[in-house]
C-alpha cells in the first residue's frame, strides 16, 4: 500500500512535472509571443499613423498642385461650369431687382445678403453697362478658343496690353495654345471697340 | 468668379399650404426654395449662392409619413460665387491695419492682404491711415480698389463664410 502509494506520488510528481514543464514551456512562449505581437501591434499602429500622416501631406501637397487657376487647374466641375462675367452678374441681378421692386415697397429687405453684397459689388466692377455691349462682348470672346473661366477673367479686367492680358490669364499663352500675340491684340482692341460704341 | 450651376434639390411644403389650385402650390414651393436658398447661403463647393436665376422643373412630390409634409424634388439654376486660387480679382479696401488691409469682393467680406505680401509699399500712421509705395508713389487707402492675386481660399463652416488670403506679387497688380 505505501508502495503503492509512493508510487502514485511518483506518478503524480511525475505528472506535475510534465504538467508545471508544459506550462513553463507555454510560459516561455507567451513571453516570447508578446513581445512579437506587441512590436505587430506597434508596428501596424505606426504605419497607419505614417499613412495618415503622408495622407494629410499629400492632400495639403495636393490641394496645392491642383487647384491653380492661373495655369488653369481648377476643379473639373468648374472649369466645364459656365462662368459668368461681372457684368453679365450686373444685369442679371439688376433685372431682378427691379422684379422685386415692382411687387414691394422695400426691396432691400427682401433680398438676402449675399445678393445685396454682390450687386453692389458688380454695379462698381462692371465695365460694360448696356446689356447688347454685354452680348458683343460674350460672343467676341466665345469666338477665340478660351476657357470658360479664363473667358471671364479677361471680361472682367478688360486688361489692354498683351503683356497685362498674359499677367492675368497666363494660361492663355502655356500648354501650346494657338494664341500668337496678334491674336489676342486683335481681341483686347475688339474689346476696347465695344467699350467704346456702346 | 461667378458661376452659373444647376442644383436639384428638395423642398418640403407643410401640409397646411397644399392647396387644390395649382398655381398657389407652385408659388408655395417657389417661396419655400428662395426661402431655403437664401438660408443656405454658401456651400464648400459652390461658394456664395447669390440668387436664383430659372425654375427648371418640378417633380412629381412624395407624401412624408408621419407628418403628412410633402417633399418635391425641384431642379433649377442659380449664380453663386467663388475665388480660385491663382485667380486675380479686384476688391475694395474697407478697413486698414497695420500690418495689412481687409478688402470686399462680392460677397466676400474678409480678403486679407498681409504687409509681407507687398513689400513695396510702407504704412503711414495719419488720420487716415494708408499704405505708400515710395517706388511709384502709388497709394492704397479706404475705398480705393485693388487688383491682386488669390494666395488662398478657406471656408469656415459654422459661419458660411469665405476667407481668402491675397498679394500683390505679380505684374500689373496693385491699386487703380
Amino acid at each position: 500500500m505505501q508502495n503503492k502509494s509512493g508510487h502514485f506520488d511518483a506518478i503524480l510528481l511525475c505528472f506535475r512535472c510534465r504538467h508545471f514543464y508544459n506550462l513553463t514551456r507555454v510560459f516561455f512562449l507567451a513571453c516570447d509571443a508578446v513581445p512579437f505581437v506587441l512590436s505587430l501591434c506597434l508596428r501596424k499602429i505606426y504605419s497607419r499613423l505614417r499613412a495618415r500622416l503622408k495622407l494629410s501631406f499629400n492632400m495639403s501637397a495636393a490641394g496645392e498642385e491642383e487647384e491653380n487657376a492661373a495655369d488653369l487647374k481648377i476643379g473639373d466641375e468648374f472649369l466645364k461650369a459656365k462662368c459668368l462675367m461681372n457684368c453679365e452678374v450686373s444685369v442679371i441681378l439688376e433685372h431682378k431687382y427691379e422684379q422685386l421692386q415692382q411687387m414691394s415697397e422695400d426691396p432691400m429687405n427682401q433680398v438676402s445678403q449675399v445678393f445685396e453684397k454682390s450687386l453692389q459689388y458688380v454695379k462698381r466692377f462692371s465695365r460694360y453697362k448696356n446689356p447688347d455691349a454685354v452680348r458683343q462682348v460674350r460672343e467676341l470672346l466665345s469666338s477665340y478658343q478660351l476657357a470658360e473661366f479664363e473667358l471671364c477673367v479677361l471680361g472682367n479686367l478688360c486688361p489692354e496690353t498683351v503683356e497685362e492680358a498674359i499677367a492675368m490669364v497666363p494660361s492663355i499663352k502655356s500648354r501650346g495654345r494657338v494664341h500668337d500675340d496678334e491674336a489676342i491684340e486683335k481681341l483686347l482692341n475688339d474689346m476696347s471697340l465695344i467699350k467704346k460704341f456702346e | 468668379m461667378y458661376l452659373k450651376v444647376e442644383l436639384n434639390w428638395n423642398v418640403v411644403i407643410p401640409a397646411e399650404n397644399l392647396d387644390i389650385k395649382g398655381l398657389m402650390l407652385q408659388k408655395a414651393i417657389l417661396v419655400r426654395l428662395l426661402d431655403d436658398f437664401a438660408a443656405k447661403k454658401a456651400t464648400k463647393d459652390l461658394g456664395y449662392l447669390v440668387a436664383v436665376t430659372t425654375l427648371n422643373k418640378i417633380g412629381e412630390g412624395k407624401v412624408r409619413e408621419h407628418s403628412g409634409d410633402v417633399l418635391f424634388p425641384v431642379s433649377f439654376t442659380c449664380l453663386s460665387f467663388k475665388v480660385f486660387r491663382g485667380e486675380v480679382i479686384e476688391g475694395v479696401v474697407h478697413k486698414i491695419l497695420k500690418h495689412g488691409v481687409f478688402m470686399r469682393c462680392g460677397p466676400i467680406e474678409n480678403l486679407y492682404l498681409s504687409n509681407q505680401k507687398m513689400s513695396d509699399y510702407q504704412y503711414q500712421f495719419a488720420d487716415n491711415p494708408c499704405f505708400l509705395s515710395l517706388k511709384t508713389g502709388s497709394r492704397i487707402e479706404k475705398d480705393v480698389t485693388v487688383r491682386c492675386i488669390v494666395i488662398g481660399v478657406k471656408y469656415m463652416e459654422a459661419q458660411k463664410e469665405f476667407q481668402a488670403v491675397v498679394g500683390l506679387e505679380g505684374d500689373y497688380l496693385g491699386p487703380i
